[in-house]
């Protein structure tokens, strides 16, 4: 039963696509980014759901996985695990910031807001931005968002004074050009 | 001009500065010289290059994607599934028609409109449920009694979190 549903499958307008174009559409449903509609589950993850063929593909892809929203987290590990060492784009808050170390160089672009309401923006001294410290070879940009009052200090010895709603976005912070 | 035969027989005279929008065309009469041999298209029909000829005569005179550009490219290709409003009215036809021009962009290697294509079938999945997606193109769940306890196993794993 299982065979003639998948010989049905094949047999489907789309499958006439080879694989690495259907791979390359799957790569522009996961890069765009916009409403996520009537799915709860990152893209990446519904396209694993739809039928054999495509969850294969999938798998045997893992720049799929390698643009990781860990708000919430609660699939970050799988996306770890199936992007394999492709180099990342994660967007995180302050509450995940610890475990984001763990694959810090396999950053390729970091997008980190940090509202007023996170526990650690509450006064609690300089804001050690730890993955400045370490070796970041696919590292190309970074947009860090603060929407706080406060002065932070950061570890790689620059610093940056913001005020409330304040918003930075520097597109492309090449480890070479702040001296870290 | 440059005189196409098609996988069912049919030629088309096209101006060159349009056909070598396709980098296989042009390279075929880089190679071939001053000819006026026409070149078959065993694998694109009548139909689908009617409307590959449209596109490229639309986009005829802009530049052509240079290999060195070809990683910056991919970068902003992969940032966006914009499509301007012209090449969307173009490509609103059929799933059958959409997946023969996607084909053939492929074979004619016309970059931009293999990535036409594909930003369309892109936008057609996004924000779409696996069953929704199921639908719209004709294709029905045959998982593996092994992927389905997986597909389970991530969900329950993912829930707990």
């Amino acid at each position: 039963m299982r065979a003639l549903r998948s010989r049905r499958n094949s047999l489907a307008c789309i499958s006439c696509l080879p694989s690495e174009i259907l791979a390359t559409i799957f790569e522009h449903v996961v890069e765009s980014r916009g409403s996520k509609g009537a799915c709860r589950h990152p893209p990446c993850l519904t396209i694993t759901y739809v039928c054999t063929h495509w969850r294969r593909l999938a798998l045997e892809s893992p720049s799929l996985w390698a643009t990781i929203d860990q708000n919430p987290s609660r699939w970050m590990d799988i996306m770890l695990e199936r992007s394999k060492k492709v180099a990342l784009v994660v967007t995180c808050n302050a509450s995940t910031i610890q475990r984001d170390c763990l694959n810090l160089h396999r950053y390729y672009k970091f997008s980190h807001s940090r509202s007023s309401g996170s526990p650690r923006a509450k006064g609690s001294g300089p804001y050690q931005v730890p993955y400045f410290k370490d070796k970041h070879p696919y590292f190309g940009a970074l947009n860090f968002r603060v929407v706080a009052s406060a002065r932070h200090v950061f570890s790689a010895g620059f610093e940056l004074y913001m005020c409330k709603e304040y918003v930075i976005h520097l597109p492309v912070l090449h480890r070479s050009s702040c001296k870290l | 001009m440059v005189l196409l035969v098609t996988s069912d027989n049919v030629q088309f005279q096209v101006d060159k500065e349009v056909v070598e929008r396709s980098v296989l065309i042009k390279n075929m009469l880089e190679d071939v010289g001053e000819s006026d041999q026409s070149i078959p298209l065993a694998n694109v029909s009548s139909s689908v290059l009617k409307k590959v000829i449209e596109y490229c005569e639309h986009h005829r005179g802009e530049p052509l994607p240079s290999a060195d550009a070809d990683q910056n490219q991919d970068e902003t290709r992969k940032r966006t599934t914009d499509i301007s409003e012209w090449d969307q009215k173009f490509i609103t036809v059929d799933q059958e028609m959409l997946f023969e021009i996607i084909l053939a962009a492929n074979y004619l290697d016309i970059k931009s409109l293999l990535d036409v294509g594909c930003k369309t079938v892109a936008n057609m999945i996004k924000g779409k449920t696996p069953e929704e997606i199921r639908r719209l193109f004709n294709i029905v769940n045959d998982f593996t009694p092994e992927e389905e306890a997986q597909i389970k196993k991530e969900n329950e794993w993912a829930e707990d979190r």
